[in-house]
């Protein structure tokens, strides 16, 4: 299980060929149905503080213990050979991880200075502000496009909002309007794997999260899909706080603001991702980035 | 209660409760009941059914109580009754599962004991009669062939194995016999109908008497069995030179050849309507109705008989069942020993001779909810 | 998200604290809905155990009077003189089965190779076809064939045999009509179908490559299959073996139409008339409540063939799961391989052809012509084999629908059955009545109560049941996964699984019809209840794996959209699954749709059409069983109508079900 066989690399002369039909951000801020689900804080994000994370799979200890601040409209990227609880940890961060049966977490995660991870915390509310996006794309099979990208408004109720106008902006966040928008009603699964991963994307921004956590997003996904969704990450973080796990190095130079290494359950450190990628200080994640080990 | 079924019903409640006032000490012996009995027969010649009847028991006598409730259909009422053997129809009644099962022996000491353990009083009630044939199926060999009571429990007890057998050859001169091997069949199942026949066996072989014995069922010594009169039937069709015991309608149903059985006057005779009869003619009926007309006296008398009963809780409410449904049971046995003997006789069963029937319908009157006598008609 | 009203916040702190005191996410409904399923899992834990209980108590007095070895062992069982030794009963059990094995397990495994393996692909999916066909026709309408076409037809082949294989112990003697043998071979003929296909899903399983490696090193077709095929399947073969022995032992209304019923002894030949414990249940209960001694001595019966039962079930699954798990480890070693080659890393450990069993060629023969000598009349015996399973099948198919559509008219499906026995015309001739009278009584009637009876019995115990059997399966999926408890209900299907219905029809008789309960003592809610008891773990056990085959990714994406677990279920779950749940839901009504047993001892006798499932109800099986049990060929041609119609809704049940199967969007 050492192994990490995934070795995408970026092949520049495909991704410049690459149309990339991307909202502008200021017309996601400028959408009226932003601030009729909820008060958004016009500039400025949501930040999610870890304090002393400690996450559980029965008495195995995956994560030991992680002080990390995923800072306000910025994206985070999360590095570390495989088993290192880097998933675990985004996992843990809506709450996602303790579905696991003996699965559970030790510490203060905090929303905006809320801590979330407190005993009483409805994990419901919880997960309707901070979105996931999976390794797999994982549209609703039974579903079209326009209900899989409507099915967080419509499971939560949420009847102050035109689904049809909110499932339009969405699927223009996800930068997959143009793609879709003459066939909303075919099944959500007989998109592309590309495709199919910006509609989860749509889905999980659907209901206005304040943070996304993505979980090796484009780990499935062909090297042109991969940089559209680079590309969508990009965008995306004008709006919201996101975190990024991946197990590609090169992606998470291109796309993280900062980026935060793990090894053996630990955090070994995060900074600038500039600083990570050329002046770590500590050696593990200088052997890391530079593949000595894997 | 008592009081508003006097005022609804009328005179015919007011008969019943006279006959149930009368009969309650003496069932048998008073010719008020009889009057009684004969008066409201008539007046009820067409009672009227609310629900439905669900009994079972005795195979023997199931095609005349499926004709009556055919029969009865038209006035409302909904009868079932499965052919389950008498012993399942006894077990019935005990249980409480029927609302009157039938059996082709009264019920003995035991079982009535058993039965009356939950229900207080059950009464055997005699219906009609009908013969145990000795059905075969040899080719060549035409109904009548003539065999006595020892040669029968012979061939049973697997002592007389082939047709040709000087036991069976000496009885009958001038038939020509195959030397082919005799099958036996047999009731699988706890028979009144067998009862009725080995009783037959038993009078006349020591060895049968000593050895299996009679009972609704016993030890086989030989021969294969089958379920109900049908079960037994069926066996004897597909079974080249079987032998086997049916009632006579489902002898007839199935095109059996029978046998003459020699009877106590040393007469061997055929079984018919006339032959059956007289087996009741000589019978003495003993107060609690529990009789049988096997081996009975009389030149032309079959000696294979059988009465069929009813067996019902004299209480029928405190036995469980709704005021309805004992009413629906008291109209639908009324009309059994009245037009249904009628009908009994069209099937080829024997009606009860009058003597009789004017116990039967005494101990039909009877009938009882929670201590009241049912008003038959509404 | 109600929250738009709110004033404006002061900071983003306050503001989401502000969201989570009032957003409703309908969260506090999950531990309540995860406690209602817990406690249907742990209905069936009560309801096994009361079961069991009930069992025990009642059938206490006969262990107690005999003890338990003289019970099972003593041949000595004669109801009207109150002695139970249930020897007789074990030994005709015992024969029957070995007999329905000896037959059944050659000629199934022969048709398994046929299709998997030798006949032409066009072949295959018909054979495999009608072998499914025949999965679905009722064991009352095998009966009816055994007993009025197949026993009188094979009796004088029977009596050849006895007489001339005299000198070998058991057999010879004269040829009963109903007989050990008779019964054993219809039970052959209804276990194939079960065997077959676990063969077929073994056989199918066997990997490519060392079917080639044989092949390439010069193995004839059928030194192959010795060689790999069968070897490799062997676990599945005698697992779905025993599985058939299962289904024989608790076989009951075929074979009390068959057998005969004699209980005092076990006879002396093979030929002989005998008794199983499931048939002797059947044939006496009605006798048997009025003594309590007779009463406790078959449920005793029923305890004893519930235990054997569970026993042979258990081993059975043990030898499949072991098929299936030599299956998965392949698989995981292939892949491994796989992903080792394709690191570009020399595989560790042997070698991928040095795992392919070296086939073990014949050596004694030696030269090419003989050993395809010996390829060409294995391959032909194969052959013929498949051809002899499917000449009875094939046989029982025409006859059902050549007799069966026979008796079918219009009238047949608007008239009720009457009581009256078609006894009338004959006893008029005797009597040289007149023949007028007596046309009244000569009509049978049709089967539409029957019909009505069927669908109120099976539609109520669907209606009640398949949501219960669906939502233990999803507690078992979505909460029991990885606990004891979970593992506890999982086995308690398992083990309710294994029960005979004829043991839940006299459970239902004992706990509910003689106690009278709801007033009356048959009635066809009791008979719903009894064939609920049996299609319980059918649709837990079908929902499952359907359930499992939802992918996680799909409740994790509901849940981190913020979606309590309970509307998880419901909203993504449950419809994603539902072809799937239909299909299960549908097989197991048609299998309830043909079960006898539990009916005649539940529903009771009735003709006339009722509505009122609070009495007695006339069902399609029941209606059969009575025609063929009697004697006039007239209700014989009645039996085989309501067979075929019997078969041709079980029919349609099962193809809607496999059209449901086809929707199915999780591949």
């Amino acid at each position: 299980m050492s192994t990490d066989p995934q070795t995408p690399t970026r092949d520049t002369s495909i991704a410049d060929g690459v149309e990339t039909p991307l909202q502008t951000p200021a017309s996601i801020a400028a959408d009226p149905a932003t601030k009729a689900a909820r008060p958004a804080v016009t500039g400025t994000g949501h930040e999610v503080t870890l304090k002393n994370v400690k996450s559980f799979y029965g008495d195995n200890m995956a994560v030991k213990g992680v002080d990390l601040e995923y800072r306000a409209n910025q994206v985070t990227a999360m590095i570390g050979p495989s088993g290192c609880g880097k998933s675990t940890l985004l996992r843990s961060i809506n709450r996602m991880h303790e579905e696991i049966p003996g699965a559970r977490v030790e510490g203060e995660i905090l929303l905006d200075g809320v801590d979330i991870n407190a005993t009483g915390t409805d994990v419901v509310a919880i997960r309707r502000m901070i979105g996931m996006v999976f390794q797999r794309p994982n549209p609703f099979p039974t579903m079209s496009i326009r209900e899989n990208v409507a099915a967080g408004l419509k499971f939560n109720k949420v009847k102050d909002v035109d689904h049809d106008e909110r499932v339009e902006w969405a699927l223009r966040g996800a930068g997959l309007w143009d793609e879709v928008k003459d066939r909303l009603n075919a099944p959500g699964v007989g998109l592309s794997g590309g495709q199919q991963q910006r509609l989860c994307i749509a889905r999980t921004i659907a209901i206005k999260p304040d943070v996304i956590l993505m979980d090796e997003p484009c780990s499935a996904l062909d090297p042109i899909a991969t940089l559209k969704v680079e590309e969508l990450i990009q965008e995306l973080k004008q709006e919201f706080t996101i975190v990024l796990v991946t197990h590609n190095m090169q992606q998470a130079a291109r796309v993280g603001d900062r980026t935060a290494f793990m090894y053996l359950g630990d955090l070994v450190e995060v900074d600038e991702t500039s600083k990570i990628f050329t002046n770590p200080s500590d050696t593990r994640t200088e052997e890391y980035v530079s593949g000595k080990f894997s | 209660m008592r009081t508003r079924t006097f005022a609804a019903f009328g005179a015919s409640a007011v008969l019943a409760l006279g006959v149930t006032a009368c009969g309650s000490d003496d069932n048998t012996d008073s010719t008020t009941a009889a009057s009684g009995a004969a008066t409201s027969t008539a007046a009820e010649s067409t009672p009227s059914f609310t629900g439905s009847i669900n009994a079972g028991g005795s195979t023997f006598a199931k095609p005349v109580y499926d004709t009556w409730g055919a029969n009865l259909k038209a006035q409302g009422l909904s009868f079932n009754y499965a052919g389950t053997g008498s012993g399942a129809g006894i077990a019935g009644v005990t249980d409480g599962t029927l609302d009157f099962g039938g059996s082709d022996s009264a019920t003995d000491d035991d079982e009535l004991k058993a039965a009356e353990k939950k229900n207080g009083d059950v009464l055997n009630i005699p219906m009609f009669f009908g013969a145990v044939t000795a059905s075969y199926n040899v080719e060549g060999v035409k109904t009548g062939l003539k065999l006595d009571g020892e040669t029968l429990a012979n061939i049973f007890l697997g002592d007389v194995t082939t047709w040709n057998d000087k036991q069976i050859a000496d009885q009958n001169p001038g038939v020509t016999l195959p030397s082919s091997k005799i099958t036996v069949v047999h009731r699988s199942d706890e028979s009144g109908t067998t009862k009725a026949f080995l009783s037959y066996l038993g009078a006349y072989s020591k060895k049968w008497e000593d050895g299996p014995g009679v009972d609704k069922s016993v030890k086989w010594p030989t021969g294969t069995g089958a379920k109900g009169n049908d079960g037994v039937a069926a066996a004897i069709k597909q079974t080249p030179n079987s032998i086997g015991y049916v009632e006579q309608a489902y002898a007839l149903n199935n095109d059996f050849t029978y046998a003459s059985l020699k009877n106590k006057a040393g007469n061997y005779v055929d079984p018919t309507l006339e032959s059956v009869s007289a087996a009741g003619d000589s019978v003495e009926v003993p107060a609690d109705l529990r009789f049988a007309i096997g081996n009975a006296e009389g030149d032309q008398t079959y000696p294979d008989a059988s009465a069929t009963f009813v067996v019902v809780a004299k209480d029928l409410c405190k036995a469980g069942k709704t005021e309805a449904v004992a009413k629906d049971i008291k109209g639908f046995l009324t009309y059994g020993l009245a037009a249904g003997q009628d009908e009994a006789k069209k099937l080829a069963y024997a009606p009860l001779p009058d003597s009789v029937k004017t116990k039967a319908q005494a101990a039909v009157d009877s009938l009882e909810c929670n201590g009241a006598p049912i008003a038959a008609t509404r | 998200m109600e929250s738009s009203t709110v004033k404006a916040p002061t900071d983003a702190g306050a503001r989401l604290r502000d969201h989570l005191a009032r957003t409703k996410t309908g969260s506090w409904l999950d531990p309540w809905v995860k406690g209602a399923l817990t406690a249907l899992a742990g209905l069936i834990f009560v309801l096994l155990a009361y079961f069991l209980i009930k069992l025990f108590v009642e059938a206490r007095p006969v262990f107690a009077a005999y003890g338990v070895l003289d019970f099972v062992f003593k041949v000595d069982w004669l109801p009207s003189q109150d002695t139970y030794g249930a020897g007789a009963l074990v030994a005709g059990t015992v024969i029957t089965s070995i007999v329905a094995l000896i037959i059944g397990v050659p000629v199934a495994v022969a048709t398994a190779l046929f299709v998997t393996e030798l006949a032409p692909v066009k072949l295959r999916g018909l054979i495999s076809g009608t072998l499914e066909l025949l999965a679905a026709v009722p064991s009352v309408v095998y009966g009816l064939w055994g007993f009025l076409f197949l026993a009188p037809k094979i009796k004088g082949i029977e009596q050849w045999f006895a007489d001339t294989f005299s000198f070998i112990p058991f057999i010879g003697g004269e040829v009963s009509a109903a007989n050990y043998f008779i019964t054993g071979l219809i039970l052959a003929i209804m276990i194939i179908p079960i065997v077959s296909a676990i063969s077929r899903e073994v056989m199918a399983t066997v990997p490519a490559d060392q079917k080639e490696a044989a092949l390439a090193l010069g193995a004839t077709r059928w030194e192959m299959i010795r060689s790999t095929v069968l070897p490799y399947s062997r676990a599945g073969i005698v697992g779905g073996s025993m599985l058939g022995l299962g289904r024989a032992l608790g076989e009951t209304i075929a074979v009390a139409i068959l057998i005969g019923g004699a209980t005092s002894g076990v006879g002396d030949s093979l030929f002989s008339q005998g008794s199983t414990l499931a048939s002797v249940i059947a044939l006496e209960f009605q006798e048997a409540t009025a003594s309590p001694e007779h009463r406790a001595a078959l449920i005793g019966a029923g305890l004893l063939l519930f235990a054997v039962t569970l026993v042979i079930n258990a081993v059975a699954r043990g030898y499949i799961s072991r098929a299936e798990s030599r299956l998965v480890r392949a698989e995981k070693d292939a892949k491994k391989a796989a992903a080792a080659s394709a690191a570009g890393e020399a595989p560790k450990g042997p070698s991928l052809m040095s795992r392919v069993p070296r086939p073990h060629l014949p050596e004694l023969v030696t030269s090419l012509s003989g050993r395809k000598r010996v390829d060409s009349i294995a391959r032909g015996s194969v052959g013929f084999l498949t051809g002899v399973a499917l000449l009875p099948l094939v046989a029982l198919l025409a006859f059902l629908v050549i007799r069966g559509g026979g008796a079918i008219s219009w009238d047949f499906f608007t008239t009720d059955p009457t009581g009256a026995a078609g006894a009338v015309s004959n006893a008029n001739r005797f009597l040289g009545g007149d023949a007028a009278a007596s046309t009244a009584g000569q009509d049978l009637g049709g089967i539409r109560s029957a019909i009505v009876g069927s669908l109120e019995v099976v539609g109520l115990a669907a209606v009640v049941v398949v949501p219960i059997g669906i939502a233990v399966a999803v507690y078992l999926v979505e909460y029991g996964q990885g606990t004891w408890f979970g593992g506890f209900v999982r086995y308690l299907v398992d083990v309710m699984t294994g029960v005979p219905s004829v043991v839940f029809g006299l459970f239902v008789y004992i706990s509910l019809v003689v106690s009278q309960v709801g007033g009356v003592p048959f009635a066809g809610w009791k008979a719903s209840v009894a064939l609920g008891l049996l299609m319980l773990p059918i649709v837990i056990n079908s929902s499952l794996p359907v359930l499992r085959l939802v992918p996680s990714a799909l409740r994790e994406a509901a849940l981190a959209l913020g979606v309590p677990r309970w509307k998880v279920i419901l909203r993504i779950v449950l419809p994603t699954a539902l072809p799937g749940l239909v299909t299960g839901a549908l097989l197991a009504i048609a299998r309830a749709a043909g079960e006898t047993a539990p009916i005649i001892f539940t529903a009771g006798v009735a003709t006339a059409l009722v509505g009122d499932p609070n009495g007695p109800l006339n069902t399609l099986p029941a209606q059969i069983y009575a025609d063929v049990t009697a004697s006039s060929s007239a209700q014989h041609d009645r039996a085989w109508g309501a067979a075929l119609t019997l078969v041709v809704l079980i029919l349609l049940l099962s193809l809607v079900a496999r059209l449901a199967q086809r929707r199915s969007r999780i591949s």
